[in-house]
């Protein structure tokens, strides 16, 4: 050992040693003590600070760090083990997060604290964050969403409709996909020289009338048909009914039902619906939140209805994918992890989010909480809890490529399709080529 | 004469009419976002005023942490501008006034690096500090602080040699160090290529976007990033951004920009005419 | 950067100055040298350097940002898919098509509101800072400012075009994507000013007086010495207009929506675009690494050429500084 390593072991030490007795009275309490941080990644707003605040009154042992969700980070995040510990995620992504090896398995901590998730008090959104390696809504619960909303339902503006003269459609019977497209069709208006009286029909996602990965699901699962092969190894857009909706769909474009990325209008749905801009509007029940507090002396002029059908044989109402969050599996405080998750996603913050009325909750036992003070908040509550018996039937995602991948690669062919650029043929066969070659990445990813 | 006098008089109408009409054109896409910043959340976006709702501003500083974001802000730009601008003049000296081998090569790397795209590195760095713990920390704008940045480095040097030799000369004979001179002779007659520098370094630092996004966390992100995260939303519902309320505090975010400009702009032509950039 | 070669001739001809010295100083002298620029040189190697041979490595593998842990390499796969992938070629004729246009538009309307400017005006200051605003204004709000320009319905310049009588025009459509696009770079034209007001006043005036009094008005002038004078700086601005072009991600971006993962529209779909998809969409880093370090090789060919080029245009004084 050279002279100089040496003194400055001893320092080292010596010093060490003085400080442990300076301090240990204190250092020993405080060690007792010592916070553990927990991070909850999540979209600004969604938990509010005094959420937080309480949940560290109660429990002085763990402290919350809120931080906004970034999808970009997170890889690297995750890479040298600085991710956070509870991170937002969809329904729709949650299998590929369990399949990278992100998402820590809940069931056995779910079993644990039954006094607050009872698996028979679940609605039956819950199962979206379920997955046995092949099948979306079985196996074990991988995490849990924070409210969720029969997000294909529609909102009607009468004065829209009978300005253009269109009957109303009923509250409680779902209209047809078809009705839907010719009604919408019906209602949209511009004056001669290209100025905007009416749209027909927009959807929330991207606030654009334009096909999306959640939707075409939806649409493609209605009619007995899945945008993948059983395993999730090929992509199967070019199935004859996925074209047909996407024909659908490129032709909505063409004829301007709504705000899309031809017409580039950038207007947000919300204003255009309640400047009664818009005749109808793919949302679900968490709109009615936007509306109490958006245009709460016109509520009367806005209804929901159930999400649309292809047959009367067969509906679904389910979730578009239901916003929640996953426990990290390198989480360096599980037990700590656990605590927040099952406060934010299980105690008070469910209620406050509740009474708000921007989403339904998970649990049966708290449906009753959400706003019912006027008649038309009673209506609307109607309608959901009528749509509940049919939101057991699942949109089944594909574990290997995310949700904002396959939207991505959507957008990127589709595009030239409504421009006249490009064949929907065309497209739909460069959708298929990417999305597969971004499965094959996914799976070597998962080790498979 | 007198011909010539109207002439001339009417090149000057001329001159300021056009100058006038490329400043509308010019200032009113500017105008729409204060325009806009002032209508109400449930209208569509207008060309001008269409109510004065001055209540978005007061919404844009108290619904999100604006005070905490405007430190991260202050924090960010203080380390890149402090560090930048005394660190490339630190390195602008040594190459204009000191000599070593393998200067000329070591100088015709930097101005490569001036030309060398940013990206191919960013993605790597970013990998690089979240290995060795940089992320949500200052790190990443200190070491970049020290570094300097080759574009000043090469605006010092240009400065520096135009220095006469003898003031240096004269300093050296007295007994001063290489430092002192730097120092006492250099900095002070250096104030307005000083000036560009700090001002051009507040600009970029304070309206970046891009690095904080990659290497801090929500809590730790200035003005520039959260405002590009949307994050005025009703109710936490990232579908409902309110975007008044945004354009409200793209302006108020904008003000420190244009007044450090406004201010510092007679220093930033003397300051880049006497680094003789004109080549 | 006509700069390179005065400098080498400076420092030339200071070398043998060098040599006059006694050893032992010249030796503390290269010291102080190595000491005054080892802050950028350190940093250079550890934070420039580094990354970039990693980068490097990184493209030869199949990294996905979940695989540290099997992390397998693939040898010029990646490469190869860069150019059989046909959207990057694409993206990359396009990127260097609206490069070609839009960087020398830009750095001649910015050229030009320096000469404006620089006619003795009343109320300089004002003026430079309204040209210069668009370069200072946060990123967010140039992408509020075009979305809300370019909007079909109800946008800003369709109902300012509506009032003459004119049809709406899809601006962000196929047929105009590209137009607008340029459009709104050359409104950050005004970027440059303050480099061209500072060249433009470094003009001598003697040169200009003897010039009136031979009787060249002010046209000649402007074209025989005015612009001669400045090619060094339009050079200049031409060089880092041209790589930051190359580069230019955002911008699409914004004109398309405000989300970083968003993906513009084909006739603006720029290569960086189609590299920022991969990386931070499709967490295809590996890939994604690949193409940036083809980008790189690019600009780097771009730059030589228009750095070859000079010498049949820009206008370096002979003689002495």
């Amino acid at each position: 050992m050279s002279k100089k390593t040496w003194t400055t072991t001893v320092m080292s030490v010596g010093v060490a040693a003085t400080l442990g007795m300076m301090a240990s009275p204190i250092m020993v309490n405080a060690a007792a003590t010592k916070p553990v941080t927990i991070t909850i990644a999540f979209d600004s707003g969604a938990f509010s600070t005094q959420e937080v605040q309480y949940f560290e009154k109660l429990h002085p042992g763990i402290r919350i760090n809120l931080v906004t969700y970034n999808s970009g980070a997170l890889p690297a995040e995750f890479a040298s083990g600085s991710a956070p510990d509870i991170i937002e995620t969809t329904g729709s992504s949650l299998p590929s997060d369990v399949e990278k090896g992100l998402a820590l398995n809940i069931q056995p901590y779910i079993n644990k604290t039954k006094s607050v998730f009872n698996p028979k008090n679940f609605n039956p959104v819950v199962d979206q964050y379920r997955w046995n390696g092949k099948v979306q809504g079985q196996g074990p619960l991988y995490g849990l969403p924070k409210d969720w909303s029969p997000d294909f339902d529609i909102w009607v503006n009468k004065k829209v409709f009978k300005e253009a003269g269109v009957p109303l459609p009923s509250a409680i019977k779902p209209m047809t996909w078809n009705q839907v497209f010719a009604d919408a069709k019906k209602i949209t208006l511009f004056t001669g020289k290209g100025k905007l009286v009416r749209y027909g029909l927009d959807y929330y996602a991207d606030g654009q009338a334009q096909p999306e990965y959640q939707l075409l699901s939806f649409q493609a699962q209605e009619q007995g048909v899945s945008l993948w092969s059983k395993d999730f190894s090929q992509a199967q857009f070019n199935n004859p009914k996925v074209m047909k909706i996407l024909t659908q769909w490129v032709t909505a474009v063409k004829e301007n039902i709504g705000p899309n990325s031809v017409n580039n209008d950038k207007n947000f749905f919300g204003s255009l619906f309640t400047s009664d801009k818009l005749g109808m509007m793919i949302s679900g029940y968490w709109f009615s939140g936007y509306l109490r507090a958006a245009a709460p002396k016109t509520l009367n002029n806005y209804y929901m209805i159930p999400a649309p059908i292809y047959s009367a044989k067969y509906r679904m109402d389910p979730p578009a994918s239901a916003t929640g969050a996953y426990i990290w599996t390198g989480s360096k405080h599980k037990a700590q992890a656990w605590t927040a998750f099952t406060y934010f996603f299980g105690q008070k913050p469910v209620i406050d989010r509740a009474e708000s009325g921007w989403g339904l909750p998970i649990f049966k036992n708290k449906m009753a909480l959400v706003p019912q003070k006027t008649a038309w908040d009673k209506s609307i509550l109607k309608v959901a809890k009528g749509d509940l018996k049919y939101a057991d039937k699942l949109i089944r995602f594909n574990p290997y490529v995310d949700a904002t991948s396959v939207n991505t690669v959507m957008t990127n062919f589709l595009t030239p399709v409504y421009y006249g650029k490009s064949t929907l043929q065309n497209a739909v066969q460069q959708i298929d080529g990417e999305l597969n070659s971004l499965i094959q990445a996914g799976m070597s990813t998962a080790g498979n | 004469m007198v011909a010539g006098k109207t002439k001339r008089q009417f090149n000057r109408i001329t001159l300021y009419i056009v100058i006038i009409l490329l400043c509308l054109i010019f200032f009113y896409p500017a105008f729409v976002v204060f325009a806009n910043s002032l209508r109400s959340y449930t209208s569509t976006s207008t060309l001008f005023f269409n109510g004065f709702h001055w209540k978005n501003y007061l919404l844009a500083v108290t619904m999100i942490p604006f005070g905490s974001y405007l430190l991260h802000s202050l924090a960010i730009a203080g380390i890149s501008v402090i560090g930048t601008t005394m660190m490339s003049g630190v390195v602008g000296f040594g190459f204009a006034r000191l000599y070593g081998p393998g200067k000329n090569v070591l100088f015709i790397i930097i101005l490569a690096t001036m030309m060398l795209p940013g990206i191919v590195t960013q993605v790597p760095q970013f990998l690089i500090y979240h290995r060795i713990g940089f992320i949500n920390t200052y790190w990443p704008w200190v070491v970049g602080a020290i570094g300097g940045s080759p574009f000043f480095i090469f605006l010092y040097k240009q400065f520096f040699s135009n220095i006469p030799k003898e003031m240096e000369e004269a300093a050296r004979i007295d007994g001063c160090s290489t430092f002192g001179i730097f120092l006492r002779i250099f900095i002070p007659v250096s104030v307005p290529v000083i000036t560009t520098v700090a001002v051009m370094t507040f600009q970029g630092s304070w309206g970046d976007a891009m690095s904080p996004f990659m290497y801090l966390s929500s809590n730790m992100w200035p003005l520039a990033t959260a405002l590009i995260s949307a994050t005025y939303t009703l109710n936490g519902n990232a579908n409902v951004v309110l975007y008044p309320v945004l354009e409200a505090a793209a302006i108020i975010f904008a003000v420190p920009s244009i007044i450090t400009f406004f201010v510092g702009q007679r220093y930033l032509v003397e300051g880049i005419v006497t680094t003789g950039l004109k080549g | 950067m006509g700069q390179v070669a005065i400098e080498q001739s400076v420092v030339q001809k200071a070398r043998p100055k060098i040599r006059l010295l006694p050893r032992k100083q010249s030796k503390r002298r290269a010291l102080e040298f190595y000491l005054f620029i080892s802050p950028w040189f350190i940093v250079f190697v550890l934070f420039g350097i580094i990354p970039m041979l990693w980068g490097l490595y990184l493209s030869f593998t199949n990294y996905t940002g979940y695989n540290f842990s099997h992390l397998r390499f693939i040898g010029a796969e990646n490469y190869h898919l860069v150019f059989t992938d046909s959207q990057a070629m694409q993206a990359l004729a396009r990127t260097a098509v609206l490069t070609f246009i839009g960087v020398p538009l830009g750095v001649i309307i910015g050229f030009l509101l320096a000469v404006l400017l620089n006619n003795k005006v009343k109320g300089l200051s004002m003026y430079r800072t309204i040209f210069y605003l668009p370069a200072i204004l946060p990123t967010v709000a140039s992408g509020l400012i075009w979305q809300m320009m370019y909007q079909t319905d109800g946008g800003i310049l369709n109902t300012l075009f509506g009032f003459f009588g004119m049809k709406p025009i899809d601006w962000m459509g196929y047929g105009m994507a590209q137009p607008s696009f340029i459009i709104s770079g050359l409104w950050g034209a005004g970027g440059g000013l303050m480099i061209y007001l500072a060249g433009l006043k470094g003009i001598p005036q003697s040169l200009i007086e003897s010039a009136s009094i031979d009787g060249a008005n002010y046209w000649r002038q402007f074209i025989h010495i005015t612009i001669p004078l400045m090619t060094p700086i339009l050079f200049f601005n031409l060089l880092m207009g041209l790589i930051g072009s190359f580069q230019n991600f955002l911008q699409p971006l914004l004109l398309t929506g405000l989300s970083l993962t968003g993906d513009p529209i084909q006739p603006i779909y720029l290569y960086m675009n189609h590299a920022w998809i991969n990386i931070f969409v499709f967490d295809r880093f590996g890939y994604g690494l690949a193409l940036l370090w083809v980008l790189f090789a690019v600009i780097l060919i771009f730059a030589l050429i228009v750095f070859w080029s000079q010498k049949y245009w820009v206008h370096y004084e002979s003689g002495e500084d």
